[in-house]
């Protein structure tokens, strides 16, 4: 009985863990795809200038 | 100098005046360009579609010129005594002028296109009042005066005491490989009070960053201004932006004089762009 506890617990955590992972992976692919405030700002101070005159 | 004057100089960018010749001139953003309208072998006719700031129009008979000029004098404000007067120096450049004039000399689409540099254009230039559009388009035989008391007389016939002015202005600018780094487009409306100086300003404009991978940036706001400032330097206009990236909000100012940018975050009053402090 006690086995079978211990290979259950072994599955659950090994299936938690999976899924723990799945998440993270799945949360970098999406972070890869949406904006970034760091990157976003380096974009921005192209524009630093707009000369109307000189 | 008097400030309507100013405001000459940042939008208008035509100017009649002509020096040796055929050459009209242009303002852009950054320098001062002339194209050469008596070199007819340069000319042909072409169609545009224009990505305008609420929609979308196609011009026909476009005449392209293709004979740029780069000029160390560029002030709108010069009169044709001054230009002859003074020794301009001018060097030929790369690049096209496009212009589409209405039969009565009015603008219709007039463009600048530096490569690797930038690309300009004016168009959509129109009076309202009492909620009637008097665009150059649409009154191709009118002088701009003529479309200018049209809006005049609808405004006093319903007892309006304004109408407004509008322009639409692009402004690309490229990278060194002539892709596009960011786009500026503004809407001026000026307010215009009759019988009296006063004038107010609203400026939609739209901010277009390209980013790598496709990814682009896009901010929008308003300009306003309730007068003209009395001293030029303080030509200074705000509107808040919303990031992209988290929405949280800033202020973009555009210190139209100084040519610089300023963008403040709200969340912790740190400065993204300070292109004002090295002036």
């Amino acid at each position: 009985m006690l086995k079978k506890i211990i290979i259950t617990f072994t599955l659950l955590s090994i299936c938690l863990c999976c899924l723990s992972c799945d998440a993270l992976t799945n949360e970098d692919d999406e972070t890869s795809q949406q904006y970034n405030i760091e990157e976003e700002i380096k974009h921005l101070k192209k524009v630093t200038r707009l000369k109307t005159h000189q | 100098m008097k400030p309507i004057l100013l405001i000459i100089i940042i939008i208008v960018s035509i100017n009649n005046q002509h020096i040796a010749g055929e050459k009209h001139m242009i303002i852009s953003l950054l320098k001062g360009y002339y194209y050469d309208i008596s070199d007819a072998n340069t000319t042909e006719n072409e169609t545009i579609i224009y990505d305008g700031f609420n929609s979308e129009t196609t011009y026909e008979d476009i005449t392209v010129y293709n004979t740029i000029y780069e000029c160390d004098a560029h002030d709108p404000l010069l009169s044709e005594e001054d230009i002859n007067n003074n020794n301009i120096n001018c060097i030929q450049i790369d690049g096209q002028a496009k212009s589409l004039k209405s039969p009565s000399g009015n603008n219709l689409y007039l463009e600048l296109n530096i490569p690797n540099e930038e690309k300009v254009i004016l168009t959509n230039e129109a009076y309202e009042a009492n909620g009637k559009r008097f665009s150059v388009h649409d009154y191709l035989n009118l002088e701009e005066d003529d479309i200018k008391d049209l809006a005049k007389k609808e405004a006093n016939d319903n007892n309006i005491p304004t109408y407004n002015f509008e322009i639409e202005f692009k402004y690309i600018n490229f990278n060194s490989d002539n892709t596009k780094n960011y786009e500026f487009k503004l809407f001026w409306t000026w307010t215009k009070i009759i019988n009296d100086n006063n004038e107010t300003y609203r400026i939609p404009f739209k901010l277009i960053i390209e980013g790598e991978n496709n990814l682009k940036y896009e901010y929008s706001g308003i300009f306003n201004m309730s007068k003209q400032p009395e001293n030029p330097e303080d030509f200074i206009v705000s509107s808040d932006i919303e990031l992209n990236s988290n929405n949280e909000t800033a202020t973009f100012t555009w210190d139209m004089m100084n040519s610089c940018i300023l963008i403040t975050r709200h969340l912790d009053n740190s400065t993204i762009i300070d292109g004002c402090s090295s002036n």
